[in-house]
């Protein structure tokens, strides 16, 4: 009996005690940076997750990329008051646009750009995938970099008091915390842009015309497009209105031309006028983000459950309709029940299903119009308008003859209408020094373009943690 | 010679008297075999099986010594009563109290350390869910708030105050040897571990406060620890058998008094005019305010109810000479005030004791626990598919339902918000249904190797397994474009420990009395959760996934962690009054980094039992006092599993495929969070014990604090901290117990007691010389501050001149413009000191009882304020106070200006457009609340014993009956978000006012 105890005993210590060395353990649901970074898919996983970051509806074209320059400026004014964006319409002080979270799309980008060359030693690799994979990297940072530039600093020559920080350059992969906290000073708007400009140029030598996904990823003609966008606000007209006609060359998208091919194509899948458009699909949302967050739940009133809170300023109305004939008088949309005129801007129609669409970054009639206006600001106005007016023609209106302030006037006013709602307003404005008209409705002063308000306030956390930076002049 | 010794027996038996009577103890349970003394005295008895006695007392003597194990010994007058009733009291703060301290027990005057008992009559027939809610108040230095007032909701335990942010703060809880899991809990409303156990089941709570008591638990005893023993039977008499059965009510208290609609027509017309928009569209949407007909519905009225609660419980237990048992099963149900909300729990027990053979010994524990929780809608918080909020803020002008009783949409007429939900229609069409499985257990195997060597095996497993269901019905306008979601998630965490101990106890010389403990123990916790989600159901009422037309998603999660550790201790009492205690133990934690593993804890105490000392031998009035010192260190590891690992992870898909990124950064010399505690204690019992208590002074330093600190954001990593070791922070406090028999004769009992605790926290020093650590811009740490405080604007007032709100500038100077340099700090959530008192009566059989719990010297931040109290800036409603807004110039009001947008001359009115808040919403937290009053009445045991029953009692009690405080919300103890030091409400699900009547049966 005692013997057997005993063994009962020890057997059942042994049992529980025979545990040493079990403290290794790994988390089942993630990898370690050495194992993704091994090879091309990797790094093409890393590429996608950056793609998907475009969505972002704080940050990104989701939402407030395209709502808030529009909102800040004179395009939309409130059918429904809820709160949302009620202090950007008045341009309340520190309600603006926050885009420093675009610096993680940046650092997804700086791991491919800063990595994937070691893989060229690797026989296995594809090589023309690590070219591709790059090309794309710098397309996606040199958008982010832009992005950046446009609401935290002055377009370099529109300095005000000779203001001309822009944000901090990142331009390596932040591989542990020593990287984290190796932090520096704003560049200049001037190196920004050149940095912005050397990626694109980069992107395009490695890029093909169109990326064998089609417009949902960049190819060369995405790349010329967004460079023709950066020299717009660099100033440099006419190496714009270059681009613009490279991008035009390489993309297989054209207008539309019809009324009713024009109002279908707000429809189409992916539009027909896409350089380059953002994909977007239903698990990318949580269950209530297409009606709390949606372009289309905050725009339309298609889907029961939506906001429906914005709609189209009285001045962006009547711009639109100062010449007869224009087709996109359809996406101009009567709300029924509501009189006085007011309108929805019938671009963001979830046709994708419950509020769900995909998002047109750039669209070749953008580049109609960056090739008018650089062309136009650089002296060559018969090219001008022979640029506008293919677009104009598209649009059912009439063939211009403009020339000078009149000439760039009919430009701005035709961004003004064709890039309704699709993020551009306020930079355009901001860009050219104008200074920010106002929706009457709004009942708020204009603001001159030295209002301290026209740039962005910098995240205050990373004030604290980086004493080289230095905050925007009024805040 | 024979005849004189039988007259003088004749005399001695004229000389003396019978007395009898009955032994009972506080409840009235008869004592079978207490003993009996004539003082002085050899003469004596022992009570029979229903505590009666009989007994001749010599001529002369009048004073009967009257004993019990566990009890008070009590001395009784006899005077010229021949039938005495004596109620003899616990003594729960004896000598001979047996302390459980996990690994072992010890008597109480042998204890060393910090540890303060609480028993089951303290707890039993609370209508309270779990044993945590029915101890706060209750015991010195242990904080306990709930963070939810939902049935089963959580709750937040402090032991001596919060030493860690990012690391958990949360003491370690055993129950049966069973280290409690913190994973696998559900969803789907608020939820607490500690629901698996019916308090009713409970023998006793042991709080472990000391770095003394608690370092045998190493990495996991920096935060206290709270050992649980269920109860056992008796292994002398029959079953014994035990019925009870409880029903009442839960009531709403103190709701927010909201505007009616031509109140709330009229700040949202102002609203309108002051923005520039036309009253004309002002009044198409809200009404006339002059309008006495205006439509009205009280959103309240239709969410908060008075709902019911239903406990019953049944347990018998018994034993024979081998072996004991205690077996129990119960039903509890409990309503939630708001509707649709409903918890019911079905809980099992069976604890068995058995020698095997002279030397084997086992003790089972096992109970099972299923919970079916309908959330309601959800817990509480800053949502508009949550009843607390919209609830207030709903428009009274838009009823939610039509004249035949169909659902309005939201709002019917009028600026919307909540994203078009009716919350009456969410509240009552939403499925949020969690059911969790738990099971606890433990087996222990003693064998007595030598007389006074123990070896014990324990293993013991936490069980959980729960299953959210979520139903989004497409009758709900916000659901519908894609046909109603179901999602599921099935969850189970298994967490189990095991160790194995040595125990040797042996004397030397008559003086000299060693205990020598050595263990080791592991421990690992797994959880994994499997989730799908369903869209395009085909009707509301179905609630199975396989309904669902479009498989939508699928999740899945899973996470582990493991503990290992060997320890030892050795206890050396000489002479019974002088006693020293040494602990160790080596502890590693699977989630620190590879080069910082392993730490290594200890402890030393000593004790003097300066009572017994022979000086003091002529003391009668003291029964003890003992002085007690400690010091030592325990561990903290309660931090994410993977925290020191530097992650690439799954984010997001882009064209169906999926994408990979980093989440984290590694850090490898991630170590432990190390507290260091020095306690001085002094125990004490005086006359006899009707006086007794404890005092302690204890100083806590938490070393190397587990902060999550940011990384700069254009580093570019979506987790923008990494935990790191940052400094030092200090918790000092005072803990006082008192209990006091006050009047204690002719059958009337007077006791009254209660706890005291002061505390103060600071934090001493940070790592690399940093005197303050910012967080999202402002200071999350700064040295010689408490690690909670608020960062906020001044608020200045509202200028008469114009309804501007202001704020004092960094100089002290009004401003309508206040920046982030303007932004102060000011006293945070921390209470200062807390507490409880009680009373209660007995006297034949009647009980009064009545119990106060307080706390205080904290701030709130009243975030609801942030939506009820803006001038009307929006569509929510607003508070009725707000209707005193600014009108003209000379108003002297503290409620602004209305604008529609809350923006004045580009200055945001509610918050100046900066992310702290103003100290407009903040206010004193501190409260005092009558927590229980219980009447009770236990019939005389002589009625019963015809029916066969030994004991009925009839009570009836109420719950949170009244409170004091100076807080303007809802309520100050259910305050969401206190564990994050901010202490501030955000629709937190207040707690309720409980009303209960019930009755108990022995037999």
């Amino acid at each position: 009996m005692k013997i057997k105890n005993i063994l009962t005993l020890s057997l059942l210590v042994l049992l529980f005690a025979s545990c040493a060395d079990r403290l290794e353990v790994s988390d089942p649901d993630s990898l370690s940076p050495e194992s993704v970074l091994d090879e091309v898919g990797g790094f093409e996983s890393v590429l996608l997750s950056a793609y998907n970051r475009l969505i972002n509806f704080g940050n990104g074209y989701g939402q407030n990329a395209f709502v808030a320059p529009a909102i800040m400026a004179d395009q939309l004014d409130f059918f429904n008051r809820t709160g949302r964006y009620e202090t950007q319409y008045v341009n309340a002080v520190r309600a603006h646009m926050g885009r420093w979270g675009r610096y993680i799309g940046i650092n997804d980008a700086n791991i491919i750009i800063s990595k994937i060359d070691r893989l060229r030693e690797d026989p296995t690799a594809d090589a023309d995938l690590i070219d591709l994979y790059k090309g794309e990297a710098l397309f996606i940072r040199a958008l982010h970099y832009h992005d950046l530039a446009k609401v935290y600093g002055y377009e370099p020559g529109q300095e005000v008091n000779g203001f001309n920080l822009t944000v901090p350059l990142r331009l390596t992969a932040t591989d542990g915390v020593s990287d984290a906290f190796n932090v520096s000073a704003r560049a200049t708007n001037t190196e920004l842009y050149q940095q912005i400009e050397s990626d694109l140029q980069a992107a395009i030598g490695l890029l093909p015309d169109v990326h064998p996904s089609g417009p949902y990823r960049a190819g060369a003609a995405a790349a010329h497009g967004l460079l023709a966008r950066v020299y717009l606000y660099w100033g440099r007209w006419a190496d714009a209105a270059a681009q613009a006609e490279m991008a035009l060359t390489k993309t297989p998208a054209s207008l539309v031309e019809t009324k009713a091919g024009y109002y279908d194509s707000w429809s189409a899948i992916p539009h027909p006028e896409s350089v380059f458009e953002i994909e977007i699909r239903s698990t990318d949302w949580s269950t209530v983000d297409g009606a709390n967050n949606s372009l289309n739940s905050l725009s339309n009133n298609i889907y029961s459950g939506g906001q429906f809170i914005l709609v189209a300023s009285t001045t962006l109305v009547d711009v639109m309709q100062s010449e007869p004939g224009d087709f996109r008088d359809t996406i101009f949309r009567q709300v029924d029940g509501i009189p006085d005129g007011t309108r929805l801007l019938d671009k963001w129609r979830g046709e994708k299903g419950d509020f769900l669409e995909n998002i047109p970054f750039m669209r070749v009639s953008e580049l109609y119009l960056i090739a008018a206006e650089g062309y136009a600001r650089s002296g060559n106005e018969g090219q001008a308008q022979e640029m506008l007016n293919i677009l104009r023609t598209a649009r059912g209106l009439s063939e211009t003859s403009a020339t000078g302030a009149a000439l760039t006037d009919l430009i701005l006013k035709e961004r003004q209408v064709e890039l309704a709602l699709e993020g551009h307003r306020w930079y355009d404005l901001k860009r050219l020094g104008m200074g920010i008209p106002k929706s009457p409705a709004a009942n708020v002063p204009d603001l001159s373009y030295s209002d301290f308000r026209l740039l962005a306030p910098l995240s205050e956390s990373d004030l604290t943690l980086n004493e080289m930076l230095v905050q925007n002049p009024g805040y | 010679m024979l005849l004189l010794v039988s007259t003088l027996l004749v005399s001695a038996a004229f000389a003396q008297r019978t007395v009898s009577g009955t032994i009972t103890d506080e409840s009235g349970d008869a004592l079978i075999g207490a003993s009996v003394l004539v003082k002085g005295t050899t003469i004596g008895t022992v009570s029979d099986i229903d505590g009666s006695f009989t007994l001749n007392v010599p001529d002369g003597s009048n004073v009967l010594e009257v004993s019990y194990t566990g009890f008070a010994t009590q001395e009784v007058t006899i005077g010229n009563q021949s039938t005495i009733s004596i109620i003899l009291a616990e003594s729960s703060q004896l000598l001979n109290e047996v302390v459980v301290t996990g690994y072992s027990t010890e008597l109480r005057r042998d204890v060393t350390s910090s540890i303060t008992s609480v028993k089951a009559e303290e707890i039993e027939g609370l209508p309270v869910q779990s044993f945590d809610r029915a101890i706060q108040g209750k015991v010195s230095g242990v904080q306990i708030n709930s963070n939810s007032g939902a049935p089963g909701g959580a709750v937040t335990i402090r032991v001596r105050g919060t030493g860690s942010i990012s690391a958990g703060s949360a003491p370690l809880i055993i129950i049966d040897g069973v280290q409690m899991g913190t994973t696998g809990q559900g969803t789907q409303g608020s939820s607490n571990p500690l629901n698996a156990i019916n308090p009713n089941d409970i023998e006793s709570i042991e709080i472990l406060k000391d770095a003394a008591s608690a370092s045998l638990y190493g990495a996991q005893g920096a935060n206290g620890i709270i050992v649980v023993t269920t109860k056992s039977g008796s292994r002398k008499g029959d079953a014994r058998f035990n019925l009870s059965y409880q029903e009442g009510m839960v009531q709403p208290m103190n709701l927010y008094d909201m505007m009616n609609s031509q109140q709330y027509a009229d700040i949202r017309r102002a609203a309108y005019l002051n923005a520039g928009l036309s009253e004309e569209r002002a009044i198409e949407l809200y009404g006339d305010p002059t309008d006495p007909n205006l439509p009205y519905y009280d959103w309240q009225e239709a969410l908060w109810r008075d709902a019911t609660l239903r406990t019953l419980d049944f347990s018998a237990a018994g034993g024979g000479e081998k072996a004991d048992y205690y077996t129990a099963f119960s039903y509890n149900m409990q309503e939630g005030q708001i509707i649709t909300n409903e918890w019911e729990r079905l809980t099992g027990r069976f604890n068995l004791n058995a020698d095997l053979s002279d030397k084997f010994s086992i003790n089972l524990r096992t109970s099972i626990a299923y919970v079916e929780n309908e959330g309601g809608p959800c817990d509480g918080g800053f949502f508009v598919n949550c009843p607390f909020a919209p609830s207030f803020w709903s428009q009274p002008i838009s009823p939610a339902v039509d004249e035949d009783g169909n659902y309005n949409p939201y709002p019917l007429n009028g600026d919307g918000h909540n994203f078009s939900i009716n919350e009456l229609q969410n509240a009552e069409n939403v499925t949020r249904l969690t059911k969790t499985l738990q099971n606890i257990t433990s087996l222990a195997v003693n064998y007595e190797i030598l007389p006074n060597l123990v070896g014990r095996v324990s293993a013991g497993v936490d069980y959980v397994n729960t299953q959210d269901l979520n139903s989004r019905p497409s009758s709900i306008p916000i659901f519908s474009s894609y046909g109603g979601q179901l999602s599921y998630t099935d969850r189970v965490a298994v967490n189990w420990n095991t160790f194995s101990t040595l125990s040797y106890n042996f004397t030397l010389g008559d003086a000299n009395d060693f205990t020598i403990l050595g263990g080791y123990e592991y421990k690992q916790e797994d959880w994994k959760t499997f989730g799908a989600v369903g869209r395009g159901i085909a009707d509301p009422s179905f609630l199975n996934l396989g309904t669902a037309a479009n498989p939508f998603s699928i999740n899945g999660t899973s996470s582990t962690n493991r503990r290992q550790g060997v320890f030892g201790s050795v206890k050396y009492a000489f002479n019974d009054k002088y006693i020293i205690n040494g602990t160790l133990r080596y502890d590693g934690s699977s989630r620190f980094g590879s080069d910082n593993r392993w730490g290594l804890f200890y402890s030393g105490s000593a004790a003097w039992r300066i009572g017994a000392e022979p000086f003091l031998a002529n003391a009668g009035w003291l029964d003890e006092l003992k002085l007690r010192v400690s010091y030592g260190t325990t561990g903290n590891s309660d931090i994410g599993d993977f925290a020191a690992l530097a992650i690439f992870g799954p984010r997001g898909q882009y064209l169906g495929a999926s994408g990979l990124a980093p989440s984290k950064l590694a850090n490898n010399l991630l170590g432990w969070e190390e507290a260091e505690q020095l306690d001085l204690g002094l125990d004490f019992a005086l006359a006899e014990s009707r006086i007794y208590g404890s005092i302690d002074a204890w100083v806590k330093n938490n070393r190397d604090l587990l902060l999550a600190t940011q990384i700069p954001a254009d580093a570019g990593i979506s987790n923008s901290t990494i935990t790191e070791n940052v400094g030092r922070v200090q918790n000092r406090g005072i803990d006082f117990e008192l209990n006091t028999v006050l009047v204690n004769s002719g059958g009337f009992r007077w006791t009254i007691g209660g706890t005291f605790s002061l505390q103060d926290n600071e934090v001493k020093e940070l790592n690399g010389g940093r005197d303050t650590i910012f967080s999202g811009g402002f200071p999350q740490l700064i040295v010689g501050e408490p690690i909670s405080f608020y960062n906020l604007t001044e608020f200045a007032g509202v200028n008469p001149a114009n309804g501007r709100i202001m704020a004092y500038d960094r100089n002290g100077v009004p401003t309508y413009s206040p920046t982030n340099a303007d932004v102060k700090i000011f006293d945070g959530a921390f209470a200062d000191y807390f507490g409880g008192f009680r009373s209660e009566f007995n006297f034949k059989g009647f009980t009064v009882f009545g119990f106060f719990q307080f706390q205080g010297g904290n701030n709130i931040y009243n975030n609801d304020l942030y939506a009820l109290y803006s001038a009307g800036s929006g569509s929510d409603n607003q508070l009725v106070s707000q209707a005193d807004y600014w009108k003209q110039p000379g108003d002297i009001t503290n409620v602004p200006k209305p604008v529609q947008g809350g923006v004045i001359e580009g200055v945001e009115q509610q918050d100046f457009g900066l992310s702290p808040g103003s100290t407009r919403f903040l206010s004193d937290g501190t409260y005092l609340r009558l927590k229980e009053l219980k009447v009770a009445y236990q019939f005389p045991r002589s009625l019963l014993q015809g029916v066969g029953l030994d004991g009925v009692t009839i009570y009836a009690q109420g719950l949170n009956l009244l409170t004091w405080t100076k807080f303007d919300g809802i309520d100050p103890e259910a305050v969401g978000n206190r564990v994050a030091f901010t202490g501030s409400s955000s629709f937190a699900f207040p707690v309720g006012r409980q009303y209960a009547v019930g009755l108990n049966v022995s037999f």
